[in-house]
């Protein structure tokens, strides 16, 4: 009787220690921003090379700003052209601040150019504004990243 | 107030606690009273009293019990009332800042999170005593009846906190942004701990949790000779009841980042959606603190019979739900 009880619990806590291992398989390769853990959007996703060479995705500018900020400079980082929907590098984006929600809309409200004159139509249009010098997304890592590049 | 089929579920549970919780006091208070008149009769008469309240009491027993979790999906099935809200995180913003009746929303919501697990401890309490009591033919049922007034008094009042809080409209609140959304967190989610204090979080989580299984471990034999295991289970009441808010900080602050293999998300309610398996670590570490708080008042206050035979197999399930919850912890930390 007292084996019988002890293997019952062994066997519990075994599986208990395999809930982890079995949970943390199943979510592997879920598409969900690497910051927040929210699902991805297609329109406002941010793809970020990091140094180690690894691609992680992320919901929004905001958070792939944030994470870039915590984790030091990438070796690239990937946003995309809200006319086209294309990839465009983040260095030569232009961020606008907006209202707009059309379209899935952006969960940070920051819509990515390729093109200035479509950044401006933009703000024209839905109102907001362009974000540039220190309040430009990613601004503290473009210098770092350009001057490796260049090296 | 939000209708939805969780929130109607709530409120009706919630009303159904208030019903119970109020004749369960008038009742329990005119049963005291005829237990402290003269007589065998008007004692017997307070012991059948006493019976008819257990059964109610066993009804707001599962009724508190069941409120603890619905509260929680009350407050995942809010989080698309909101856009830019991620998680219940940002529910429990919802009122900061507001002038009117939703500014007692936040606090409110702080006093339900406190006195749901109250309530459940209270409610395991008076089990204990009644237990104990029909063990014991009766003796002490005095105590029973009084822990089950102050069960009873818990879950009304936090039943009265959780209708007020699904009753107050929250539209005359707006947020700048989202909840759980980097750019709004809080610093506790980012700030402090980043450097360093989560070392000192886990190193002190672990030791008390190691140092609680040891001693439950080499209780037993101890609580064998009842009198010299008043100081031991002193020490690891002591310790269960630090392992409280050690483990909600260290939830939010090192498991929940690792669980969501989000480094940089503190945020322990996003576990519900995120990593459900997590919720049975939460109830195997929250059951053990309560298990031992409940040895603990079957080993002081019990009637002498039925001590040992309450008390250790709640120890037993306290040992074995620490060392589940810690394993769990344990191997997912140790995965890359």
């Amino acid at each position: 009787m007292r084996w019988r009880r002890l293997r019952l619990r062994v066997v519990a806590l075994a599986g208990l220690a395999a809930l982890p291992v079995v949970g943390d398989g199943l979510r592997r390769g879920a598409g969900n921003c690497a910051m927040d853990g929210v699902a991805i959007a297609t329109p406002s996703c941010v793809r970020v090379v990091d140094a180690d060479g690894s691609l992680r995705l992320f919901c929004c500018v905001r958070c792939a700003d944030r994470w870039v900020g915590l984790n030091g400079a990438p070796r690239s980082i990937l946003v995309i052209d809200g006319p086209t929907g294309g990839q465009i590098d983040a260095g030569s984006a232009w961020f606008v601040r907006s209202p707009a929600t059309w379209g899935d809309g952006a969960p940070d409200g920051i819509r990515a150019f390729a093109r200035r004159s479509d950044a401006e139509r933009h703000v024209r249009a839905y109102g907001g504004r362009m974000l540039e010098g220190a309040a430009r997304p990613f601004a503290g890592v473009e210098e770092e990243m350009h001057g490796a590049l260049g090296e | 107030m939000i209708l939805n089929a969780f929130s109607v579920l709530a409120a009706f549970a919630a009303l159904l606690r208030i019903v119970l919780g109020l004749i369960i006091a008038g009742a329990g208070l005119g049963a005291l009273r005829r237990r402290s008149g003269d007589g065998a009769a008007a004692e017997e008469r307070g012991e059948e009293r006493y019976f008819l309240l257990a059964s109610l009491g066993m009804a707001l027993v599962g009724l508190g019990i069941a409120s603890w979790p619905l509260l929680y999906l009350v407050l995942q099935s809010y989080v698309p009332e909101w856009p830019g809200i991620m998680c219940i995180e940002g529910v429990t913003r919802i009122g900061n800042g507001s002038v009117g009746a939703a500014s007692s929303l936040p606090p409110l919501l702080g006093v339900l999170q406190v006195s749901k697990p109250l309530v459940v401890f209270a409610c395991g309490v008076w089990i204990v005593l009644h237990v104990a009591g029909r063990r014991a033919r009766g003796a002490h049922a005095g105590r029973a009846l009084a822990a089950l007034l102050v069960c009873g008094a818990l879950a009304t009042a936090d039943a009265v906190a959780e209708l007020a809080y699904l009753g107050i409209p929250k539209q005359e609140t707006t947020l700048a942004s989202g909840c759980c959304s980097v750019g709004s967190q809080p610093a506790s989610h980012t700030g402090p701990l980043a450097n360093g204090s989560t070392g000192l979080l886990s190193a002190a989580f672990w030791s008390v949790g190691v140092a609680l299984v040891a001693t439950l471990a080499s209780g037993e034999r101890r609580l064998r000779r009842m009198a010299a295991g008043g100081r031991w289970l002193a020490m690891a009441l002591g310790l269960a009841i630090a392992s409280v808010p050690l483990g909600v900080a260290y939830l939010g602050a090192v498991a929940a980042p690792a669980f969501l293999r989000l480094p940089h998300h503190r945020c322990a309610y996003c576990l519900i959606a995120g990593a459900p398996e997590s919720l049975l670590l939460v109830a195997l570490y929250a059951s053990g603190a309560f298990a031992v708080g409940w040895a603990a008042v079957a080993a002081w206050l019990a009637p002498q019979g039925s001590r040992r035979p309450l008390a250790l197999p709640l120890l037993r399930w306290a040992r074995f739900a620490y060392v589940g919850a810690l394993l769990m912890v344990g191997v997912r930390m140790a995965i890359p």
